[in-house]
């Protein structure tokens, strides 16, 4: 059941707010065991939240299409006296004394919090295979990975253990769960959503989006979240459009663009054939599409990663005398970022902005980019390296080497399933859009879901 | 090319290959981006993204 379904059936009396946490926290304990999805679940909260939905709306009081609506927060959104552990033995006993703007905004709008899910630790990788509180398992195949680092809110969507899971994505850590999940994962633009009281990796390249089970209950989230908020000076005052796609949106004349280089060299054969079948799906549906050049990815994603490297050592320089608490790639990546040079740091941000002018200028001729999401299905838990055509390849460096870049120039992007490989993997699809262009990039995206059953396809575990 | 082990063990770290081998690869990447920095440009910050601001 979708959020927009599930908010008919509340509003028809066809089903109760309590029924609907008490279905999410019974998935939950059946199956948390096994997919460790969530650190922390917050069950007598979230009864008492949904009898108060409950009361609310048979009194007349209706705030909308997440009351009643049981969700989750990935650990890194704080909330005011449930415990926010960031996926890290530096944060296992934090009980913030506020919430996270985002955690405020569903909860004016009566959402029912059923606690915080897992992630990598510190938000710093894709695997969420986590030293300290075990990995999160794919509900797909439990020997995978889930991908991440938001790998517990694309696992617990996906399970049904909730109608929607928060993100924070630095370099692809909405989209990637999503794909691997085959999950919606929605990164907007920098700054169209509040970052306020989120626990930061990064201090340029953290966007917070949703994981859903469809699209217009992506466009439902970002329509609750975006906006301007004064307690983070980089949310942006530009103004906020209407997200939801209508039925029956049409995707006619729209520009797609498909890289002529880069996005589908080193890329699993299923996963390229998913994708162009729906680039394919595209052009039937009346897009226009045309192979475009496009800057140089490979670049692009070095200046992310020396960025990434640079502002993220910086963020935990504080704990350098806790060097036992970080897990060990996590505290390999720190110990890379301690000894980059200042210069590399400046000049990776002056080339970022050359790239942002390259990339401007190619949506001048497109409307959006198609992509897919990551150049493999999920691998197997402990895998540190993948092999494609016969090379091989970092699994953190591979697996975002489609996405990184994008949060690098800031553009809004979302991946939508598209498929399953030969082994029944999931497969993601990305859809890359200018920014503040999230109206267009969730029409296109509902257009495509509308015109497929991926999205509705569900594990069995 | 840089010394990475000595700039890590200068640092109080470990020389560990797990650290300094991706340095050397990311070194070798960046290196040849430098060139392409037109002299004018000045970094982005935080506060520039994102980019076309309304109301402001």
């Amino acid at each position: 059941m979708t959020i927009q379904e599930a908010a008919a059936a509340l509003r028809a009396r066809a089903v109760s707010s309590r029924e609907l946490t008490a279905q999410c926290l019974a998935r939950i304990e059946a199956g948390n065991g096994m997919l460790n999805a969530f650190l922390t679940v917050t069950a007598d909260h979230a009864l008492a939240a949904a009898d108060r939905a409950d009361q609310e709306l048979a009194a007349g009081i209706d705030r909308g299409p997440f009351h009643g609506i049981p969700i989750a927060l990935k650990d890194v959104f704080c909330t005011k006296g449930i415990r926010t552990t960031c996926g890290s033995l530096l944060f296992r006993d934090y009980i913030p004394d506020h919430d996270s703007a985002v955690t405020e905004r569903f909860a004016a709008a009566g959402a029912v919090l059923l606690g915080k899910t897992h992630m990598h630790e510190l938000a710093y990788g894709v695997t969420s295979s986590n030293p300290h509180f075990g990995p999160v398992r794919n509900p797909w195949n439990l020997d995978r990975v889930p991908g991440g680092s938001s790998g517990g809110s694309g696992a617990a969507v996906a399970a049904d253990m909730c109608f929607l899971a928060t993100g924070s994505d630095t370099g692809g850590s909405i989209r990637v769960p999503g794909a691997f999940c085959n999950v919606v994962g929605l990164k907007p633009t920098y700054g169209r959503v509040s970052r306020y009281g989120v626990m930061p990796l990064d201090f340029s390249l953290d966007h917070m989006g949703p994981l859903t089970r469809s699209v217009r209950d992506a466009a439902l989230c970002l329509q609750l979240l975006a906006g301007r908020d004064e307690r983070d000076e980089t949310s942006s005052h530009a103004p906020v459009d209407s997200y939801v796609p209508q039925a029956g949106v049409s995707i006619k004349d729209l520009r797609i663009g498909v890289p002529s280089s880069f996005y589908f060299d080193h890329v699993e054969p299923d996963v390229a054939a998913a994708v162009r079948k729906m680039v394919q799906l595209a052009a039937g549906l009346g897009a226009r599409v045309e192979v475009v050049p496009v800057p140089d990815i490979a670049a692009l994603n070095a200046i992310g990663r020396v960025i990434l490297l640079s502002e993220a050592s910086a963020v935990f320089e504080r704990y350098a005398d806790r060097r036992s608490e970080f897990g060990a790639d996590v505290r390999t990546l720190f110990d890379q970022g301690m000894l980059l040079p200042a210069t590399d740091y400046v000049n990776a941000q002056r080339l970022r902005r050359q790239f942002r002018d390259q990339f401007l200028q190619l949506f001048q001729s497109i409307d959006l980019l198609v992509t897919p999401t990551a150049p493999t299905v999920a691998k197997h838990i402990g895998e540190t390296a993948i092999e494609i055509g016969g090379v091989s390849e970092d699994f953190r460096l591979a697996t975002t080497r489609l996405v990184r870049g994008i949060n690098v120039i800031g553009f809004p992007a979302i991946s939508i399933p598209c498929g399953f490989d030969a082994a029944a993997m999931p497969i993601g699809l990305q859809l890359i859009a200018r920014p503040f262009a999230e109206r267009q990039l969730l029409a296109a995206a509902a257009a495509l879901e509308d015109a497929t059953d991926f999205h509705k396809m569900a594990p069995v575990f | 090319m840089t010394d990475w082990k000595l700039i890590a063990q200068a640092r109080g770290l470990e020389p560990d290959e797990r650290v300094t081998l991706p340095l050397q690869s990311l070194e070798t990447q960046f290196s040849a981006l430098r060139a392409q920095i037109r002299l004018e440009t000045e970094p982005v910050t935080h506060h520039v993204l994102p980019l076309p601001e309304a109301g402001k």
